[in-house]
């Protein structure tokens, strides 16, 4: 019993795996794609292209006419044969006459505008040459009047000390020395006096100078590049530091000098005063023994000094010396005017030592150093002067130079300090000699003097007005002298009145004719852009093919198919009629200005085979070589990176006995036609099999089944 | 309780493989992953699965065609040795224990040294001869050799040699001739060797590795024994299951001839 059942359930068992054998090997082969395979074969490719262009004409004309006019009829419709010379439209004659005499009126109405326009032209020149007149015979005026102004003041200063001089003659004995020292002490103030003038015009030109320079130093900044600009300041204000150097050298060596000259000639004079054996000495208030020599009265030529013999040239000694040389002031004012400060520091040293006046030592070397230093101070000042500027840099060295600046002022304020002391030296020796002399003629005397204070006071006003009065009407000559912008309306108005003209010429061409407009050739009429009763517009008002000039064949082609035709080919043209005219030759193949890719294809036809615009249909077939391994185009696959391969089939012994699977092979395809591939030699033999279809999708490595 | 350890250990490979043809794969990775595949740590093992799937089973039974061309190859294999061994051993061993003859002894002898001899020094003369005679890559070249193995004679020759002179004697005194005395009385009462040995014979070669790896090369001559080989972690459930399958037929046969085996084992250690 056992038994029999081992041996039944033993036969299950052999039955059951048999059953399951079928069962998964039927399960097995479901999932195997069944693939057709072809070997490749050599074959000729060839290539047919159609394409359905139309005929067009070879050329096409515009007929235009003026804008603006009205259509009285139009004698052609869009499609229409026309002979040249035939009516194509016409124009309403009457509107034609209106807008003529429209033009005309237009026409002088520019005219008279040009007119206006070159009347106002001549009237504003007229009027500026008015201004520059007026404002030259402005300068010359003001620089008259402060002239006159100043030759007065100067009168009345002359006349004033010679009402002195000759009152201080006239009183006899006791003040013959004293004319002399209070000359002496008149000259000193005079000569003080003309130092602040220099001074305060050297400050003057100074301030004008950096005006100037502000605004040059403005315009390079916006020309140049900051850094260089900067970079130019800083060396050139070193440059002026040294040359600012050895000019104070200079300046120490021509001091020293007029001390030497100063101390020879104080010798002299002094033995002069001896020997006149009339000299009485006065004791200075500043506690400095000062001798007053009194040369022989009516000399005013000759010069007598007052020396510091206690201090040498140390100390500031209040001995004056007046030189009545008015022209002297007149010259500095000009050149201080000029802002030539150099000169001008120049002349006043010259003059100090020359004239064989022993001008104190210490005070020529103050005169001549705040010459320097406002020399120094105004040369800086001409390229560092900008205070307007926000740039830092320029601040910085405009703040470098306005110490320079303060320094001119100082000197401004050091020579009127002199003169100050000078004039108060004068007026306390004036108060003694009013002291001295007791006589009656004393109040006479302190009135010639106060005179002689007033008139020198206002001298000194008249000069500096004068230079401002100058300095203000050259300004407004400058003003003047700028000339107006260019102008070009007049030119333009003509242009204008030009093309209007060329509008009116039509016009009347037109009106000529009679409003009617003809056709320019023999052809077809392809458009029309007027309406009846409308109004012409500036474009083309009727398009028509020339016929004279032929029709030609046009059509796109994709970029594929124009590799294989070109000019010269011959075509075939089918008419949607079924007329056919072969042999045709390929005009032009170009590629298309707009879009890519699209190219159009030229050919010329016959003028009797096609209508124009008819719709016609190109064929052209071309066969290439033989290539010796083609495949079928459903051989073909591509892959992720878009590169073509083919599938081949591999056998491979498995378990299950002969198995077949696909391998993918890269390959190159030289040439398409739509159902064949030409690929290169060499990645596949003519004697694999390719799979070129399959009825699930395949890739490398799928098992296949080959079809029987 | 000795004898039950040992066979819990001598039954532990068993169950071990019972119950790895019904885990699912990501419990055999973890649980083998160290020996088979790359993870860290020893390999474990659990009796029974956490996870019980028949998955295994299906995927080897109905996607695995390859396992069916093996298990077929196996038995054609193992069918055509036995049934060779019967043709051929049968009449030797009879004749070798019914008739005397010169030289008896001597080739008993060299069967039982030819017996002993180990497959690894009959590789390679069998194989220049196999190679001479074409063989080579058949399933003849198999068969051909296990056919004339020495061991099924050798426990036949046991039986037949029991067979008593006297039943013998009576069927030739009948009128029975030589054939007939052997398949009328020989088999019959020998009936219990054949059977032994065939089984032995049948285990044997559905075991047999190295003869098939040796001379087949085409993978689908190739027996169900080669098939575990190419088993890997990932198909280690199909592995396991693979090995039940294996296991089936086997058995049967045993269970089938288990009386007969017992008898023919017991005749070949109790020697004369």
């Amino acid at each position: 019993m056992k038994k029999g059942k081992l041996i039944r359930f033993t036969a299950m068992f052999f039955a059951m795996m048999l059953a399951f054998t079928l069962l998964s090997r039927a399960a097995d082969s479901s999932g195997v794609a069944v693939v057709t395979t072809s070997k490749p074969a050599g074959r000729t490719l060839s290539h047919t292209i159609t394409a359905t262009g139309k005929i067009v004409q070879n050329q096409e004309l515009a007929v235009t006419t003026v804008a603006n006019l009205r259509v009285k009829s139009i004698a052609v419709s869009e499609g229409d044969r026309v002979s040249e010379g035939d009516l194509l439209f016409e124009l309403d004659e009457e509107y034609l006459d209106e807008q003529i005499l429209y033009q005309e009126q237009e026409m002088e109405i520019q005219e008279l505008a040009l007119a206006d326009i070159e009347s106002q032209q001549s009237v504003s020149s007229q009027q500026k040459a008015n201004e520059q007149a007026s404002a030259s015979e402005q300068y010359a005026l003001s620089t008259q009047s402060a002239s006159l102004t100043l030759s007065r003041a100067k009168e009345a200063l002359q006349e004033a000390k010679d009402a002195l001089t000759e009152y201080r003659n006239s009183s006899v004995t006791t003040t013959s020395a004293d004319s002399s020292v209070e000359t002496a002490l008149e000259k000193k103030v005079e000569e003080k006096t003309e130092d602040y003038i220099d001074a305060q015009q050297e400050l003057l030109a100074l301030q004008w100078k950096i005006e100037n320079a502000v605004n040059e130093a403005l315009k390079a900044a916006q020309s140049s590049a900051s850094l260089t600009g900067t970079s130019t300041t800083k060396t050139q204000s070193v440059g002026e530091s040294t040359s600012g150097g050895t000019d104070d050298a200079d300046i120490l060596q021509v001091s020293e000098d007029a001390d030497m000259v100063s101390v020879s000639e104080d010798e002299a004079v002094i033995e002069e005063t001896d020997s006149m054996g009339d000299s009485s000495s006065t004791g200075d208030s500043d506690g400095s023994t000062g001798n007053a020599g009194m040369g022989s009265s009516t000399d005013s030529g000759s010069t007598i000094s007052n020396e510091n013999l206690s201090d040498g040239n140390s100390t500031v000694s209040d001995d004056a010396v007046i030189i009545e040389d008015v022209e002297t002031v007149e010259t500095s004012a000009q050149t201080g005017n000029l802002a030539d400060t150099s000169s001008s520091t120049q002349s006043e040293s010259t003059s100090g030592t020359t004239s064989g006046t022993s001008s104190a030592a210490s005070g020529g070397v103050s005169g001549t150093s705040s010459g320097t230093m406002s020399a120094d101070s105004n040369t800086s000042a001409s390229t560092s002067l900008t205070q307007e500027e926000l740039d830092a840099i320029e601040e910085e060295v405009r703040d470098s130079y306005s110490t320079k600046l303060t320094a001119a002022q100082k000197a401004v304020d050091t020579a009127l300090a002199e003169k100050e002391a000078a004039e108060s030296a004068l007026e306390e020796y004036q108060a003694e000699l009013l002291a001295l002399a007791s006589a009656s003629n004393s109040e006479t005397e302190s009135q010639l003097i106060a005179n002689l204070k007033s008139a020198q006071e206002a001298y000194e006003d008249a000069a500096l007005a004068a230079n401002e009065a100058e300095v203000t009407a050259a300004r407004n000559v400058a003003s003047a002298n700028i000339p107006d912008a260019s102008d070009s309306s007049v030119r333009q108005q003509e242009i204008a009145y030009e093309q209007m003209e060329l509008t009116l010429n039509k016009l009347q061409e037109l009106k000529e004719d009679g409003g009617k407009v003809y056709a320019p050739a023999d052809g077809l009429i392809t458009g029309i852009n007027i309406t009846v009763g409308e109004k012409t517009s500036d474009g083309t008002a009727v398009k028509m093919a020339d016929i004279s000039k032929g029709f030609r064949f046009t059509a796109e082609l994709s970029k594929e198919d124009q590799q294989y035709i070109g000019a010269g080919d011959l075509v075939t043209l089918t008419g949607n009629g079924g007329n056919t005219v072969e042999g045709l030759e390929v005009d032009s193949v170009t590629a298309d200005d707009e879009e890519e890719d699209i190219y159009n294809i030229v050919v010329q036809v016959p003028d009797d085979s096609f209508e124009l615009g008819a719709a016609v249909t190109l064929e052209y077939t071309k066969t290439s070589g033989v290539y010796s391994v083609c495949v079928p185009i459903s051989a073909l696959y591509m892959d992720d990176y878009n590169q073509p391969y083919v599938l081949v089939i591999d056998e491979y012994e498995t378990v299950m006995g002969t198995e077949i699977k696909a391998r993918s092979v890269s390959v190159t395809v030289l040439e398409n036609d739509g159902t064949y591939a030409a690929l290169q030699e060499g990645a596949i033999s003519s004697d694999q099999q390719v799979i070129t279809g399959a009825d699930k999708a395949i890739e490398d490595g799928s098992r296949v089944r080959t079809e029987s | 309780m000795i004898l039950i350890v040992l066979a819990a250990a001598i039954c532990f490979p068993v169950v071990f493989m019972l119950g790895g043809a019904l885990m699912p794969d990501w419990e055999l990775t973890e649980y083998l992953g160290a020996v088979l595949g790359n993870a860290e740590g020893m390999a474990s093992w659990s009796l029974l699965p956490r996870a019980p799937t028949l998955e295994p089973v299906v995927e080897l039974l109905m996607d695995s065609p390859q396992y069916f061309v093996m298990f077929w190859n196996s038995m054609k294999l193992s069918l055509c040795i036995l049934a060779g061994q019967l043709l051929f051993g049968m009449p030797s061993a009879w004749a070798l224990a019914r008739y005397s003859f010169p030289g008896q002894k001597a080739v008993l002898l060299l069967y039982i040294i030819l017996m002993l001899m180990p497959f690894q020094v009959l590789m390679l003369p069998e194989y220049l001869v196999l190679n001479r005679l074409n063989l080579l890559d058949t399933h003849l070249a198999v068969i051909l050799p296990s056919v004339f193995s020495t061991f099924p004679v050798f426990i036949m020759y046991r039986f037949f040699h029991e067979v008593p002179n006297v039943v013998v004697e009576a069927a030739q005194i009948d009128g029975a001739g030589e054939w007939q005395t052997f398949l009328r009385i020989g088999i019959p009462l020998g009936a219990p060797g054949v059977v032994s040995a065939a089984l032995l014979g049948f285990l044997e070669s559905w075991n047999m590795i190295e003869q098939p790896m040796t001379f087949l090369k085409t993978e689908s001559l190739w027996p169900l024994s080669l098939f575990l080989s190419e088993i890997g972690l990932d198909e280690a459930g199909m592995g396991f299951a693979a090995a039940v399958f294996m296991l089936i037929p086997a058995l049967l046969l045993f269970l089938c001839g288990q009386d007969y085996l017992e008898q023919g084992i017991a005749a070949a250690a109790v020697k004369e």
